[in-house]
């Protein structure tokens, strides 16, 4: 698949995680939900999957991340914005290490133990990795300052709530699976370019509608 | 050993890591006292003692306005003369603790619904239902 393919279909998954985590993300802390693990195990694992899936490159995810991340900055109301934007890149990185071994056409996955196990894997590290660099960063770049106590005493928390984010992700995974046999090279290019960018420029234009309206509030 | 081996026994013994973490988050949480008493610098206070003993600050953050004891005047009334001295440690009931400066104590309080809340600080120094404030 030829480079600029590749380049909008990052910029798309990203612009939708981005996206999700913005809205969605604020929505279910808000309604007082487990927040964090339903966005890493559905939307993290589930969106870095699909374009695993479906573009079968490695390096989009961290890609990814960097656009889901950029987006995030563009919303600066939710916590740490810094912190969170440098978690969700943290995401992405994590997730082409766990994957850098498999193989390009995933046929390793055909069997669903390890299609799950591959989810339960991804969705528990990504989390609880993610959480440790907000809660690493997220002092550090205030005027507390970062006290590696605080982070040892919280980590038994961090484990057993990443067991939710490992269950979801364990679904979320087969699941994505099911999109193999989509070949996104097919699509003609003037769809291709025209869905993805406009849908990427929604995702773009919703998030800083939110800040304005936040910001009028 | 190959992929189709290590792959479930990397993802079970990460499911038993959240499992026990869990059993263990359940049991110290169910071992901590339900009473109304937060421990400062070693010594117990009711909230009615807190609240009576501090002046009440009222601090207007991104998410709304929060009130509740001033935790500068919390920790001079309970007897630490030299607030600029320390650092305060603030654990909650599920194990979250932040450590805290005296610059940012002078604008936190402490809510009657436990809950600390800083004006100068990212709403990860949060620490809800609060059972120790720690003065090293």
């Amino acid at each position: 698949m030829d480079k600029k393919r590749l380049l909008v279909g990052v910029v798309l998954f990203g612009s939708l995680w981005g996206l999700s985590e913005v809205v969605l993300g604020s929505y279910l802390r808000d309604s007082s939900l487990p927040a964090g693990a339903i966005m890493t195990g559905i939307f993290a694992v589930g969106l870095m999957m699909m374009t695993r899936v479906l573009y079968r490159q490695p390096g989009m995810q961290l890609g990814m991340g960097l656009v889901a991340g950029g987006l995030r900055l563009f919303n600066p109301f939710v916590g740490c914005f810094i912190c969170s934007a440098i978690a969700i890149m943290a995401e992405g990185a994590f997730f082409e290490l766990i994957w850098y071994r498999m193989s390009r056409d995933l046929n390793e996955l055909h069997k669903p133990t390890m299609s799950i196990s591959m989810g339960v894997i991804s969705a528990y590290t990504l989390y609880v990795l993610g959480f440790i660099v907000t809660q690493v960063l997220t002092p550090l770049l205030s005027s507390a300052g970062f006290h590696f106590e605080n982070l040892v005493m919280f980590l038994p928390q961090i484990l057993s709530k990443g067991l939710f984010a490992a269950l979801l992700g364990g679904i979320t995974v087969p699941v994505t699976l099911l999109l193999k046999n989509v070949d996104v090279s097919h699509v003609a290019d003037k769809i291709y370019y025209t869905a993805s960018l406009s849908v990427s420029a929604l995702c773009w234009v919703a998030v800083v509608l939110n800040t304005f309206l936040m910001l009028s509030a | 050993m190959g992929k189709e081996r290590l792959i479930p026994l990397v993802a079970m013994v990460l499911l038993l890591v959240g499992s026990f973490s869990s059993l263990y988050v359940y049991t110290v949480e169910g071992n901590i006292s339900k009473a109304d008493a937060i421990s400062i610098n070693g010594h117990s206070y009711t909230m009615d003692q807190i609240f009576s003993l501090t002046k009440q600050r009222t601090i207007i953050t991104d998410d709304g306005n929060f009130s509740g004891a001033a935790l500068d005047d919390l920790i001079k009334n309970t007897g630490v003369s030299c607030g600029s001295c320390h650092t305060y440690t603030i654990i909650g009931s599920d194990g979250y603790s932040k450590t805290v400066k005296w610059e940012n104590m002078q604008h936190g309080v402490l809510t009657e619904g436990k809950k600390v809340v800083f004006l100068n600080l990212p709403k990860a120094f949060r620490v809800r239902n609060v059972i120790s404030i720690e003065v090293k």
